[in-house]
């Protein structure tokens, strides 16, 4: 039995103005394993994600967020990446006169807490930016500033590969990406996964989730998890949709 | 024209004065006295379900920048009257004054309350027309109480010898909102300003002016938007057309005063260049003492896009047919909002009769 | 290992607040009489009609009045400030010459490595006196010149008198009149036509007596189509009295020279920065300013471009940063006279802890400016609501072919941003800190590596590999 390293305990959560998002979810992610989540608009699968990332934004009005044996549900952003949790935003913030090189070089440096040999990190980071297809004057563009859609996932997945965190959850990655995009990301996704670190995938798409090996999937509908179950739940709703799923009234 | 006794009011000051040799720090118009001949009062024509009486309503008071044209208006005018609109009223037919400057008269100078009961809504349209020896001191003061709204659209038209000083004062309560609309199309010297205080929380407030400088008409204006309410949001858009040797001044200002915390606020300002001969002056003032908040201006200034003239001009318009054209294109998001189609058209005729320079 | 500190902390101070014993050889008495005047001038041994120019600014600053605009300098008393000190040692060419106390300050300062290293010449300005100056030989070779004011008053007569106070008249306000009276010290450089000046000179002011003012004169003359970088950094240890800095600087860019202009401006925090700069640029000419305000009590500072030629350009880029006790007051000001002539300036401002940053600029387009452009871009970060930020820019356009744009902002550092920045493992204050490097990047890049190291030292921003 693989060890836990996500534990989400009977989450409740809401925006600052109140209004609630996520009712009494639960979720167990292990090591080596990759869950996705699935749902319709509204479900609440981004407040997830950012909710375990500990985004200020939102409160935490009930429950737990346990991550390799330690209560986070408190903790702050920065404390979260230290401890091996990496997000890869939706729509990443772009941060101006800060080189993608050096940023990630500082990222990395503040996560495993010791200072980078300069000439080891930047060869390292050519032959990810390789992997990922990224012309290597990326290294020197100020982070995210002007990137393309696309350009901005491909940002996220490298910053995936060089902090190589405990849990990587992916917000919708593989949205608005052409055919070739997806492959890439998917590379790059296949060159992280290990037996030791675990994924959460939240998508809309198949086109990702195609030739992954899938551990679990979870059907997200008003903040709670309708259904678990594994790949077969995919096809159901590229076939059906999630009209099943929503005949339950939701929970107050 | 023998002008009457003139006083020079010194108005329209920047808030915060800058270098001298600019010239901008402040304006000067030539008013003539009161007493050659009766004050004329305003025309004002009331929709059902408006009151008007004597002013009893605390007042808003004015910026320093503003207060020499306000102390005039007061001072050389009758008693002022008070518009009231009352409370969760809808009022759809416009509140209209009128006042219309005759050769031989003195300075016309008045002072007309607006008071906006909570809930309530109603527009009211200023409109400036003639020309006289004294010129015309107006004061126009609206308060918005709780979720009020408030359009207020003041068109001047005046003669093209006419000088003109005018300053509107509005204040918006909690919710309520207040949309001010200056078309300055007229006279010889003006001076407008404009100071908003968004005070009440999640109030907002927006001031959009439009004007055409022609002959050697001399415009100033003074525009003021203050944050002091949180989550208060407000925009000073300007859309101008300098011809022939005119001359115009903008000081806009948007000041976010501490405590405004998530306030909004954009100014943006297009001038069309048409003659070699204008001067253009603009000082588009950010003042920021509250952290969370975001300020933004642009300003830009130029002649008619070249490629749009020749496009236009390759369809069959001459060259002035297409730059008037292009001038009606840059004031159009802002004549939209004038409610009245009669008003309306007359400011396009007007526009259209300054430009056709032929 | 430990891991560096990162946060937007104050300007580092400690190491520049140095005081060394008075060590001064000589000191005027306080206040500013027509006697002292004349006793300057003698004791430089200066040619006539320099002393004429001095005795008419005198006039002059008797006659003007105070600003009438801006922070107010009601804790500047002129009877207080002892205008001129001269520290005790002759001028020599080398390092090893100077006296002990002086080697050391520098040597703190960093300075003789940074000549070494990548630097021409260096002149090291302490109190009133230029104490060091050196110049490669390679540059004397090509023929330029790059000595000290009171130096090229003598030798270089002609030229220092074609020039000297005639861009920036002592007519203009008090403090440049004041500066015409009872200037001393600062660089003249002259390059020929057609050099190029391959490494950047830099000269580096101090101020050290308490209650001195200081009025370096900086003149630069640029021979048609050369090339010169020219680099100003100035500190000061704090002080009780109040210290005065009402220097100038006047650049001439002949045709199709170009220029760049770079200051750090890291004076402590009793000085009043009163300075004036400005430039006239022939045609074909380029001036470019990089400009990074930091220290002082209050500075009032606006280099100024004035486009002549055809074709003349001028682009500024500056970064102030204002804290506890501060009014910085900087701007630009920019004057096109001539056709096809451009102008661009992008400023950059961040105000904490109650500091008061002022952004104050003038674009003037005269008539006879056909064809130019203008484009203005300001952005101001604020930390906190104890702080202020104002722009206060104006626009005077006398054609209309003239492409003019100007864009501002205002507001603090997104909490997105923040967010986004945690989530990869940086503290907040680390955040913070990465973004202010981030906002001023755009000067840091335009200085030499020694100064941007210095620059981010002055944010306190420790990042490893923070630049380039």
């Amino acid at each position: 039995m693989n060890r836990e390293l996500l534990e989400v305990k009977e989450l409740t959560a809401a925006l600052e103005t109140g209004e609630a998002i996520l009712h009494g979810l639960d979720l167990n992610v292990g090591a080596g394993e990759t869950h996705v989540i699935m749902g319709p608009n509204g479900a609440g699968k981004s407040t997830l994600a950012n909710v375990i990332m500990g985004h200020p934004n939102y409160h935490v009005t009930g429950g737990s967020v346990w991550f390799d044996g330690a209560d986070i549900t408190e903790e702050r952003a920065d404390r979260r990446a230290r401890r091996g949790i990496f997000l890869s935003f939706q729509s990443p913030e772009e941060v101006d006169g800060v080189s993608l090189e050096n940023f990630l070089k500082t990222a990395k440096s503040a996560v495993t807490g010791a200072p980078l040999k300069a000439f080891a990190f930047r060869k390292e980071l050519a032959a990810m930016m390789q992997t990922l297809e990224m012309d290597s004057s990326y290294a020197g563009r100020y982070l995210n500033v002007g990137f393309s859609g696309g350009e901005k996932k491909k940002s996220e997945i490298l910053q995936m590969l060089a902090l190589n965190p405990k849990l990587a959850i992916l917000d919708e990655t593989d949205s608005g990406l052409d055919v070739d995009a997806v492959k890439i990301v998917a590379r790059g996704v296949d060159q992280y996964k290990n037996d030791e670190n675990a994924l959460l995938i939240i998508s809309h798409s198949t086109r990702l989730l195609r030739d992954l090996a899938i551990d679990r999937v979870h059907i997200l509908v008003d903040g709670s998890v309708r259904e678990t179950g594994g790949r077969e739940l995919i096809d159901e709703v590229n076939q059906n949709g999630f009209a099943r799923f929503l005949s339950r009234t939701a929970p107050v | 024209m023998k002008r009457a006794d003139t006083m020079n009011l010194k108005t329209n000051y920047m808030q915060v004065p800058t270098w001298s040799w600019l010239k901008i720090n402040s304006a000067e118009v030539a008013l003539g006295n009161q007493e050659i001949e009766e004050q004329k009062a305003p025309v004002i024509i009331l929709p059902y379900g408006v009151q008007m009486g004597p002013l009893t309503a605390a007042v808003p008071q004015p910026p320093e920048s503003l207060a020499p044209t306000v102390k005039a208006a007061r001072e050389s005018g009758a008693a002022p009257k008070q518009i009231t609109i009352p409370a969760e009223q809808t009022i759809i037919e416009p509140i209209r004054i009128q006042i219309d400057l005759k050769p031989g008269d003195s300075l016309a100078a008045e002072h007309v309350h607006i008071q906006a009961e909570p809930g309530s809504s109603a527009t009211v349209i200023v409109q400036l027309t003639g020309e006289n020896l004294g010129g015309h001191c107006g004061l126009i003061t609206c308060t918005a109480e709780e979720d009020a709204r408030l359009h207020l659209i003041k068109a001047q038209m005046l003669g093209a010898g006419a000088t003109h000083a005018h300053v509107i004062l509005g204040e918006a309560a909690a919710g309520a909102d207040l949309q001010i609309l200056d078309v300055e199309l007229g006279g010889a010297t003006s001076a407008s300003g404009c100071n908003i205080r968004l005070r009440g929380k999640e109030s907002s407030g927006n001031l959009d002016c439009l004007y055409l400088g022609s002959g050697s008409t001399t415009l100033d204006l003074n525009y003021r938007i203050a944050y002091e309410g949180a989550l208060t949001e407000g925009d000073i858009t300007v859309r101008g057309a300098l011809a022939d040797e005119s001359r115009k001044t903008l000081r806009s200002t948007l000041d976010f005063i501490t405590g405004a915390a998530g306030a909004k606020g954009r100014e943006d300002e297009a001038v069309l260049a048409l003659s070699d001969k204008v001067r253009n002056l603009s000082s588009p003032l950010l003042l920021c003492g509250e952290d969370d908040v975001e300020g933004q201006h642009a300003t830009n200034t130029g002649r008619p896009d070249q490629e749009k003239l020749f496009y236009l001009m390759s369809r069959g318009l001459t060259e002035n047919e297409a730059c008037r054209l292009i001038v009606e294109a840059s004031f159009t998001p802002i004549l939209d909002k004038v409610a009245d189609e009669a008003l309306r058209d007359t400011m396009i005729q007007r526009i259209r009769e300054v430009m056709r320079r032929d | 290992m430990e891991r560096k500190r990162t946060q937007a902390e104050e300007i580092e101070r400690t190491l520049y607040d140095i005081r060394d014993p008075e060590n001064t050889l000589y000191k005027v008495e306080s206040g500013i009489t027509e006697e002292i005047v004349r006793d300057i001038s003698a004791g430089k041994n200066e040619p006539g009609w320099m002393l004429d120019i001095r005795l008419d600014s005198l006039k002059k600053f008797y006659e003007l009045d105070m600003p009438k605009w801006g922070p107010s300098l009601h804790e500047l008393d002129m009877s207080q400030i002892v205008t001129y000190v001269r520290p005790n040692a002759p001028m020599t060419d080398n390092w090893s010459e100077l006296p002990e106390d002086i080697v050391r300050t520098f040597d703190r300062l960093g300075i003789p490595k940074a000549e070494q290293e990548s630097l021409s010449g260096v002149g090291a300005q302490y109190d009133s006196e230029v104490v060091y100056h050196s110049i490669q030989d390679e540059l004397l070779a090509q023929g330029v010149v790059y000595t000290d004011m009171d130096t090229a008053v003598r030798v270089y007569e002609d030229l220092v008198r074609d020039h000297f106070m005639k861009l920036l008249k002592n007519t203009e306000h008090k403090f440049l009149a004041l500066h015409g009276a009872v200037w001393s010290g600062g660089s003249f450089v002259y390059v020929p036509d057609g050099v190029e000046v391959a490494m950047p000179l830099q000269s580096y002011f101090r101020l050290n007596a308490p209650g001195a003012g200081q009025f370096e004169h900086t003149l630069i003359v640029c021979g048609k189509g050369s090339k010169t970088h020219f680099i100003e950094g100035c500190s000061a240890p704090r002080y009780n009295v109040v210290n005065l800095h009402a220097g100038a600087v006047e650049l001439y860019v002949n045709e199709g020279a170009t220029l760049r202009y770079s200051t750090i401006e890291n004076w402590s925090r009793n000085m009043m920065n009163l300075n004036s700069k400005r430039a006239v640029v022939e045609k074909d000419g380029t001036i470019e300013w990089v400009s990074g305000t930091f220290g002082s009590h209050i500075t009032m500072l606006y280099p100024m471009s004035v486009l002549k030629g055809e074709g003349a350009r001028s682009e500024f880029t500056g970064v102030t940063f204002a804290s506890v006790g501060q009014e910085l007051d900087t701007g630009t000001k920019v004057t096109h006279l001539a056709p096809n002539t451009s102008s661009t300036i992008s400023s950059k401002s961040i105000s904490k802890d109650g500091g008061k940053a002022i952004y104050r600029s003038s674009v003037r387009i005269a008539p006879e400016a056909k064809n130019s452009k203008s484009s203005v871009v300001c952005e101001s970060l604020m930390m906190d609501s104890d702080s202020r930020s104002d722009t206060v820019p104006v626009m005077d356009i006398q054609t209309d072919d003239a492409d003019i744009g100007h864009e501002a902002k205002i507001g603090r550092i997104s909490e997105e941003s923040i967010f986004y920045l945690m989530t990869r493992g940086l503290t907040e204050e680390e955040a913070k800190a990465m973004i202010v490097r981030g906002f001023v990047e755009p000067v840091t890049k335009e200085l030499p590596l020694e100064y941007a190291l210095e620059m981010n030292r002055l944010i306190g921003l420790e990042l490893e590999g923070s630049i380039g």
